[in-house]
């Protein structure tokens, strides 16, 4: 069987369904963390399908700085999951509930 | 974005590949002239991005997550007997 665009599409698709079940259902704040990351380079694999099918590379580039922002996001999100943890000892999100949203 | 490529068989390519040429020759020719810009944009971005995470991961480093304090407490005193 061929490998073609809609194969990579529909694994780009039950990722994103993967990560956005995480992000709704998990209630420790690092696999929230993680589930964001799925659905971040589930996107990822979609673009890079879709540039390779039309021979255009601007689905790559976009790829590539999807890449550093996700990056960046974590440096920050993990520093603030730190303090978080120095501040409360936990990360379950029912316990950090601070604001009574 | 999923529906686009069954549907438009009209849309060009803006920086087409070449055949005969490693994928990652072009990317980096597209990367260092019509991305200079986001590109260098992404790496100041990163390095704040790595500033902010020291900056809170670094405060009150001398704390210990692990031990309690009366432990923390216990290892000093001993020093000092020393």
């Amino acid at each position: 069987m061929m490998i073609g665009l809609s194969h990579y599409l529909i694994v780009s698709a039950i990722l994103f369904s993967i990560g956005l079940v995480g992000v709704l259902r998990r209630r420790n704040l690092l696999m929230l963390f993680f589930a964001t990351e799925v659905m971040l380079n589930a996107v990822n694999i979609a673009f890079a399908a879709i540039s390779h099918y039309y021979n255009d590379l601007t689905g790559q580039m976009f790829a590539f700085f999807i890449i550093a922002i996700a990056a960046s996001e974590v440096a920050v999100g993990l520093g603030i999951l730190i303090v978080l943890y120095k501040k409360h000892g936990s990360l379950d999100l029912d316990d950090l509930a601070t604001m009574r949203g | 974005m999923f529906a686009a490529p069954i549907f438009s068989e009209s849309v060009q390519a803006l920086y087409p590949m070449h055949e005969g040429v490693g994928n990652a020759q072009d990317v980096g020719i597209v990367l260092f002239t019509k991305y200079l810009v986001p590109f260098e944009v992404a790496a100041l971005m990163l390095l704040v991005a790595m500033i902010a995470g020291i900056i809170l991961a670094g405060k009150k480093m001398d704390v210990s997550l692990t031990e309690d304090m009366g432990a923390d407490d216990e290892i000093m005193i001993v020093k000092d007997e020393k």
